[in-house]
């Protein structure tokens, strides 16, 4: 993980945080007091607005938190019923996001603030809260649309994929960064409709990577990728991102299964808008300008961008199936 | 409800979206929000198309006269269409029907 830079005192009501490291996940500026992975993310800049990010003792923060007038938003448990994540949801103070051993944050109302309490654990473990839930919360209530998909940058262009988790979206991603394409994000998408395109922009600076599929990669090429940083039932990594933001010049859905003898990438024909909809993130901020901004780039993007089907045999590797979305996207788009 | 007018009579309704609902045009297809409920519905283009003349014009026989015109289709057979599309949208809280008749 980078060292901290570029010190500077943020001041934030009662408390005063020195920023260490500045960056960019989904559109936002980022202000942090603690070094965040990616190392490219200190040379990003985000175009879509910024959050703070402060520290506090896990006492200090539920001391702000009043949990009587708060809704449940989430309550995601393990198998053996112990809590997973839990979201709650405060008119005045914003949201609380909660998980045993990842830590826990408010996000303020129009998330240009987020005050966290993190475990003693290793950075990569508290870092996979915010960059999956905490930092997209933000980006949502900053007007930023996000959706449930991996990105490649190539040749100046972006390449979306979308798919239902277990599908392979990361698995994909990586092996077109190994075969030339920078990695714009592992599974949050920022999309930003401009005049004439939508804009995809990177992510966290932190992948997920399959076990099976990161001993794959050979070994020359993983630094292409980025640098472990922790293990658990995946590899996480530090990614080297692309900068981006970058034109989106497609959208891949991906489908698996045994129902597929060979691999197809063909045209979405008619294209499903409620496809482009059923994978925004963050679902449960449903203000109306939330919702109707959300419609608004989604109409955008389906207008815009062309969209293709990609099915995939059960067992065919996504190194194939790279190459295969390779070669479609260098000869029909 | 929008009454089918007798012989000589002459209906006027106007129609409007209320201020929950808003609508776009994808590609193919036109989305229609209820920001109250948070639903989506989804109509062909040629009920996109009912949809944004309703909007625009904001009368019921307005839209039936253009549509007749864009589709080359005679004015009765398209305002038996449109009336049952209204009443489709009144029934699921997307439009309010006003009859103005005299």
């Amino acid at each position: 993980m980078s060292p901290p830079k570029s010190p500077a005192v943020a001041e934030s009501g009662h408390r005063t945080e020195v920023v260490c490291w500045r960056g960019a996940a989904f559109g936002l500026s980022i202000l942090s007091p603690v070094s965040l992975a990616g190392s490219e993310a200190s040379r990003r800049r985000g175009t879509m607005g910024s959050t703070t990010i402060e520290l506090a003792r896990p006492t200090e923060l539920e001391r702000e938190w009043r949990p009587h007038e708060a809704t449940e938003v989430l309550d995601r448990r393990h198998r053996d019923g112990s809590l997973m994540l839990a979201i709650d949801s405060h008119p005045l103070i914003g949201y609380r996001i909660w998980a045993p051993r990842h830590g826990r944050h408010l996000v303020s109302p129009d998330g240009s603030r987020i005050t966290s309490a993190l475990p003693r654990v290793a950075p990569w473990r508290w870092q996979r809260l915010l960059f999956a839930q905490v930092l997209p919360l933000a980006a949502t209530l900053r007007g930023v649309e996000l959706f449930h998909a991996s990105a490649v940058e190539l040749n100046g262009r972006a390449l979306a994929f979308f798919a239902s988790s277990g599908t392979g979206k990361t698995s994909i991603a990586v092996q077109l960064v190994v075969q030339g394409a920078s990695l714009l994000t592992d599974d949050v998408l920022a999309l930003e409709p401009t005049a004439s395109n939508v804009l995809a922009h990177a992510g966290a600076g932190l992948a997920n990577v399959p076990v099976s599929e990161w001993e794959s990669v050979p070994r020359p090429a993983r630094e292409r990728v980025g640098t472990v940083v922790g293990r658990s039932d995946k590899f996480h990594l530090a990614a080297k991102l692309a900068i981006g933001p970058a034109p989106l010049a497609g959208v891949y859905y991906l489908a698996r299964g045994a129902q597929f003898r060979d691999l197809a990438i063909r045209a979405s024909d008619p294209p499903d808008p409620l496809r482009l909809l059923s994978n925004c993130f963050i679902p449960y901020v449903s203000s109306r300008k939330r919702l109707t901004h959300q419609l608004d780039v989604c109409a955008e993007t389906a207008r815009l961008v062309p969209m293709f089907e990609v099915n995939v045999p059960a067992t065919h590797p996504a190194r194939d199936v790279a190459a295969a979305v390779l070669a479609h996207s260098e000869t029909r788009l | 409800m929008i009454p089918t007018p007798g012989a000589g009579e002459r209906t006027v309704t106007t129609v409007r979206l209320p201020k929950h609902v808003v609508y776009r045009a994808f590609v193919f297809e036109t989305v229609v929000l209820n920001l109250e409920s948070g639903k989506y519905h989804g109509l062909n283009p040629v009920a996109g198309r009912m949809l944004e003349l309703l909007d625009r014009t904001g009368s019921f026989e307005e839209t039936a006269v253009r549509l007749a015109a864009e589709y080359g289709k005679p004015k009765q057979e398209i305002e038996a269409d449109l009336r049952e599309f209204c009443s489709d949208l009144s029934k699921r809280g997307l439009i309010e029907l006003i009859d103005e008749s005299a």
